[in-house]
């Protein structure tokens, strides 16, 4: 459930970012979109992968997907939150429920960075990964 | 003058007995023709028949004495007499004659009636002479009755339809609220459920479009960007249809703040100023009233300007004007956009801000409604307290207004 995409040339250490989605499609086409913009990128597409992703890959940056097969990536969250290790990693939480105020309040809570609601537009899901990282 | 006093014998209370008498114009008793509730003490001859009642109600027997002294005949009075040291509510009647007044009382409506028909039949002088009347009485008093049993009948009939109905209603209302519930649930399960993979389209097709311009001829450049085009056009019909499924279900949440039309307004036409232009659609703001900063979800109001603007330069030809103007009717906020476009017919006018209702119109260059905009800009001005409206001539555009209360306390 682990797979690397390597950026075509490496020279200076690049940015890393999880991104853990179920969805193989939406996972491989985030993916693909931040490798372009120059990211290292990691895909996972359930929870336990993502965390055990996060302590050995170490990302700075994790675009969550909240509905995943096995826990879900609210737990995931809690989870790196409470141990100290990871708990400066920044996290961007990903859900196509729009209107859920509540899901996204809650997630802030628990110390995500950022709330994206997909589907959104290649160019603008590049500038609120920008914003997160700056 | 002979008299037939049966009840004298032994009283039994029955529950139809009364008492039958005759009296002079002026009500002074003349002759106990009946009596079979042993009343005799109370009303001697000489006495006034008001003295049949109750102290209490001799005001109402005196009233009954009126009518039947003006109207020669009452029927069905309830006044209250002492019976063995209770009071008892008893049904009078009354008739004139030609030399007095016959007033028979019974316990009940169906005593007096029973009454009536026997003095009818007791043929002696008096009788004869109240005969007609009497007959009268009883004829009324048995279709009276009658009437009451049908009516009783009736009303109970009635009542029984109704209980059962309201039942059923009720039923039917649980039912209709559990239906609607489910089918809010399941807009929005679906509208969720739906972005995802509309979601990997849209990534996918910017890819494209992008990246393959190059490769790609130009009808096949076409292709990705239809592809692009109709999946952001289903991105707005889920965000509509989750909009209203929330607005529905009650979910409506207003985040309140301290808002200046004006600047919001000078903001949101900015933006829409690009768009307009695209087709050659001129917009023109007017800030007509100075107006305080009010309590008001920025974002939703932007969402009610934005549905504003697009239907305007929608249904709009290129080289036309678009006009916003803020100001103040009363103790509202207006803000009103009015287009040179096509117009509506009037009668579609009246559907227009119901849900899944799209106007006959056709837009100027293709553009696509979902049918829900103008449903939840409804929603949304309600929810502010304030009401939407439009006026349109066909062949000379439309202006599609929304107030908003100057006072937080309409919210």
């Amino acid at each position: 459930m682990l797979s690397k995409t390597q950026p075509a040339s490496t020279s200076i250490p690049r940015t890393r970012i999880l991104v853990v989605d179920d969805n193989v499609a939406a996972l491989k086409g985030c993916a693909r979109l931040l490798v372009q913009a120059g990211y290292d990128v990691a895909q996972a597409e359930d929870g336990l992968t993502a965390l055990a992703l996060v302590r050995t890959y170490r990302p700075a940056l994790v675009l969550l997907d909240l509905v995943l097969p096995d826990i879900s990536g609210r737990e995931v969250l809690r989870q790196m939150k409470a141990d100290p290790d990871l708990a400066a990693i920044s996290v961007v939480l990903l859900t196509s429920i729009a209107t859920s105020l509540e899901a996204m309040s809650a997630g802030l809570k628990v110390g995500a960075d950022d709330y994206i609601a997909r589907p959104i537009g290649n160019h603008e899901l590049l500038a609120r990964v920008r914003a997160v990282l700056r | 003058m002979k008299t037939d006093l049966p009840g004298s014998e032994l009283f039994v209370a029955a529950a139809d007995h009364g008492i039958a008498l005759l009296c002079e114009f002026d009500g002074i008793v003349r002759h106990l023709v009946r009596d079979e509730l042993a009343l005799a003490g109370r009303v001697p001859p000489g006495a006034s028949i008001t003295a049949l009642a109750d102290p209490g109600s001799a005001e109402k027997a005196r009233q009954f004495l009126g009518t039947v002294q003006t109207q020669h005949a009452a029927f069905d009075w309830e006044i209250t007499v002492p019976l063995h040291g209770a009071l008892v509510p008893l049904h009078w009647a009354g008739g004139a004659t030609s030399d007095g007044l016959l007033i028979v009382a019974a316990r009940t409506r169906h005593g007096l009636t029973r009454l009536n028909e026997e003095l009818s039949r007791i043929n002696n002088e008096q009788t004869n002479a109240v005969r007609a009347i009497t007959k009268d009485l009883a004829l009324a008093a048995a279709r009276a009755a009658e009437r009451d049993d049908a009516l009783y009948d009736e009303v109970s009939r009635v009542n029984n339809e109704l209980s059962n109905l309201q039942r059923e209603l009720a039923k039917k209302n649980v039912e209709l609220e559990r239906l609607n519930a489910q089918k809010n649930q399941l807009l929005g399960m679906a509208a969720h459920d739906l972005r995802n993979p509309l979601g990997v389209i849209m990534t996918y097709a910017e890819f494209l479009a992008e990246e393959a311009a190059d490769v790609l001829n130009e009808e096949q450049r076409e292709f990705v960007a239809n592809i692009k085009e109709s999946s952001e056009f289903l991105l707005k019909m889920i965000n509509d249809l989750l909009d209203i499924s929330a607005i529905e279900s009650g979910k409506l949440r207003l985040d309140l703040a301290p808002v200046s039309l004006a600047a919001l307004l000078q903001r949101n036409i900015a933006l829409n100023r690009v768009l307009a232009e695209k087709k050659q659609i001129h917009i023109e703001l007017r800030l007509e009233a100075d107006l305080p900063a009010l309590p008001l979800d920025g974002g939703k109001i932007q969402q009610v300007l934005n549905n504003f603007l697009s239907n305007a330069c929608k249904f709009s030809h290129p080289g036309t004007t678009v006009e916003v103007r803020l100001y103040q009717a009363g103790a509202d906020a207006v803000i009103s956009v009015r287009d040179q476009g096509q117009g509506i017919p009037a009668a579609e006018l009246e559907r227009l801000f119901k849900p899944f209702h799209k106007t006959s119109v056709r837009s100027t260059a293709g553009e696509q409604s979902t049918g829900l905009g103008l449903a939840i800009v409804r929603k949304i001005v309600a929810g502010h307290g304030g009401r939407v409206s439009v006026e349109s001539e066909v062949g000379h555009g439309s202006t599609f207004s929304f107030t908003l209360p100057l006072s937080s306390h309409a919210i």
